[in-house]
């Protein structure tokens, strides 16, 4: 998959770039306006990572241009302003989802994910890992065709987990994607490793492959 | 207040004994006057009488005889005339004195001043001494009576000085207080710059110029003071977002981790305070900007029905029981935006400081909700809702948690207030 990382800040781009790029992920840099649109002219992307803030305009230019050149790149707004209005105003034109900077890169990695299979893979949502298939439609998941009785929480760690296939996801990662935005008010996270382990020992009791990997101390990573 | 005196009453005390002490002035001046006057008309009066009687006695008296008829008559008619007959030789001049004589009335003998003209007359070889005398008493009545008159006109002159100064008042010093009224109605921050009256004073034009730049700069700075708190919070959200990117990308390398998970924690934990803290700081400069909108409609109960999901994981982790009591409320003309962040930190705010398997109460009334939890003491209110006021709680704690809740209830207009009751702590929002 190509990606294209339209952002100023180096450094940040940088990271975003380290954390993403695997055997799947490919990246690519833009820092002005001038030179995301003339990127996007030129070639196509599976998902756009759009910054709001760059020098020489507004990242909602490059979504305009996008729909002038009727293309279907995935977009994804990743601004440090966000207000409102503006979030309002690129999903309007165009984008797919809006990402508030500071967020952790697993979210991102999640939500690119989510955005990639939407629009190729018109939400064709069947994942199948060896003995596990996870129907993300139906809200099912079935080991060795068991189907494995989870809850809605357990569930979307679960998908959580696939979206961030070999990366270590701190418990903070994990507590803020269940509970959103004000997860970090609270001091403690432990709920995380409860909903984990009874995610664990279901799919466990169908004796699924063992990826869910404990990192001692710091979180869990979904080892395929 | 005590030791001020009314702009206007000053110049009127002040006026007021001035014009007292000009009239009171005025009395002897007017008495002295009408005397010297009086005195003037008396020997001018005389005067010319000697005249007219020794130009008679010369062309009339045409025998010693007649002349001596008519000096007697003259003198027994005793009219103020007194002719006698002298050695002395005449000197021309007449001459003016002052006599005091006694008079007798009803049995009693009073000395009168009498203004007199003694004068000489050669007739028929004959030096003729004429005297003539008229009273000169001044009549008590006329000191009296200009007095009176005096206090009377000094009474119309300050009533009369009252009346145009109020009409004054009224009417040139409006500008004035109209200016002194908008002064104490303005507020900083409240986005109206002031009203100045409309005045052809040069004065007051000149106070209104300067007061209006004064606070015109005021404002100014105001905004530019928001400005900066706003651009410096978000200048700040990259390098943290930065920082947290980095940490997610260390977090992959696991010879790092697995060495060091701890230092990995104790980096984690402050820096996603420090975010939390930046952009609550953020939300605070835009509340203080006033840039939102108000046109959102919100049912309240499926609002907060969504925090307790949300938050179910917290709750059921300190076993806190929850109860709630919802009557359908529907507001509108809010932000919900705003109206979500608020009850949000309410809730996390009761989840987080209520202890182990305490009570968390939730209700909504018909123009109002409640949130209530468990405590032990009653926290101090007057610094409760300020900026940093008091951390407690170091490893999560923003310190700007209730500074929200208070500023999003002043922006959207509503009405928020804490009471400690019956071991609960209790935090009162009111909807306009």
């Amino acid at each position: 998959m190509k990606l294209l990382i339209v952002e100023d800040e180096e450094e940040l781009a940088n990271s975003i770039s380290s954390f993403l790029s695997n055997e799947h992920y490919l990246c690519e840099y833009a820092t002005t306006v001038h030179e995301a649109i003339d990127k996007v002219n030129r070639y196509s992307y599976d998902c756009i990572l759009l910054d709001l803030m760059l020098p020489g305009g507004s990242g909602l230019q490059v979504l305009e241009e996008l729909r002038a050149q009727q293309k279907n790149d995935g977009v994804i707004i990743i601004s440090a302003k966000n207000s409102i209005p503006d979030k309002i105003e690129g999903l309007k034109l165009g984008a797919d989802d809006y990402l508030a900077k500071p967020f952790h890169q697993a979210e991102l990695a999640a939500r690119i994910e989510s955005v990639i299979r939407r629009k190729q893979f018109n939400n064709n949502a069947v994942f199948v890992q060896n003995e596990l298939v996870v129907n993300r439609t139906a809200m099912t998941a079935s080991v060795h065709g068991n189907f494995v009785d989870l809850t809605r929480k357990e569930f979307d760690l679960l998908l959580f987990f696939i979206g961030n296939k070999n990366r270590v996801l701190s418990k903070s990662a994990l507590a803020e994607h269940l509970s959103g935005d004000f997860a970090d008010m609270f001091d403690n996270h432990d709920f995380v490793y409860a909903h984990i382990k009874n995610l664990k020992r279901k799919l466990s009791e169908q004796n699924y492959g063992n990826y869910i990997k404990t990192i001692y101390g710091v979180g869990y990573k979904w080892q395929a | 207040m005590a030791g001020l005196t009314k702009l206007l009453h000053k110049p009127i005390k002040a006026i007021s004994w001035f014009a007292f002490l000009v009239l009171v002035a005025s009395i002897p001046v007017y008495v002295l006057v009408t005397e010297r006057i009086y005195l003037a008309e008396l020997d001018e009066s005389n005067l010319n009488e000697f005249k007219r009687i020794r130009a008679y006695l010369i062309q009339n008296a045409t025998s010693i005889d007649e002349l001596n008829q008519y000096i007697e008559t003259l003198n027994a008619l005793q009219i103020g005339i007194a002719i006698h007959k002298t050695e002395t030789v005449c000197t021309a001049l007449p001459i003016v004195f002052e006599q005091f004589l006694p008079i007798h009335e009803n049995n009693t003998v009073e000395f009168e001043r009498f203004r007199c003209v003694q004068g000489c007359v050669d007739v028929y070889g004959s030096t003729l001494e004429i005297t003539l005398l008229k009273s000169a008493e001044e009549p008590h009545e006329t000191f009296t009576a200009i007095a009176l008159i005096t206090l009377l006109f000094f009474g119309l002159l300050v009533s009369g000085i009252l009346w145009v100064n109020r009409q004054i008042a009224k009417k040139t010093w409006t500008p004035f207080y109209q200016l002194l009224q908008a002064l104490q109605e303005f507020k900083l921050g409240q986005q109206k710059s002031i009203q100045l009256p409309h005045t052809t004073i040069q004065e007051f034009h000149e106070l209104n110029t300067a007061v209006g730049a004064l606070i015109h700069e005021n404002i100014a700075v105001f905004e530019q003071q928001k400005t900066f708190i706003e651009n410096a919070s978000h200048e700040l959200q990259t390098p943290i977002a930065v920082l947290l990117a980095k940490l997610d990308v260390l977090l992959q390398n696991s010879e790092f981790v697995d060495s060091n998970h701890l230092l990995f924690n104790e980096i984690e934990a402050p820096l996603k305070r420090l975010a939390r803290i930046n952009k609550n700081l953020l939300l605070l400069a835009k509340l203080d900007h006033q840039q939102f909108e108000f046109n959102d409609t919100v049912e309240i109960v499926d609002v907060g029905q969504h925090a307790l999901l949300l938050f179910d994981d917290f709750i059921q982790q300190k076993k806190l029981h929850v109860s709630t009591q919802l009557h359908p409320l529907c507001v509108t003309q809010i932000n919900k935006f705003l109206l979500e962040t608020l009850l949000y930190n309410l809730l996390s705010n009761a989840i987080r400081h209520t202890p182990n398997m305490g009570q968390i109460v939730f209700e909504s009334h018909q123009n109002s909700i409640v949130v209530k939890n468990s405590g032990t003491e009653a926290l101090n209110v007057q610094h409760l809702f300020e900026r940093f006021a008091s951390v407690e709680n170091h490893k999560v704690s923003s310190g700007l948690g209730l500074a929200i809740v208070q500023e999003i209830s002043k922006t959207s207009n509503w009405q928020v207030s804490y009471t400690f009751h019956e071991g609960f702590h209790v935090f009162t929002l009111i909807f306009k």
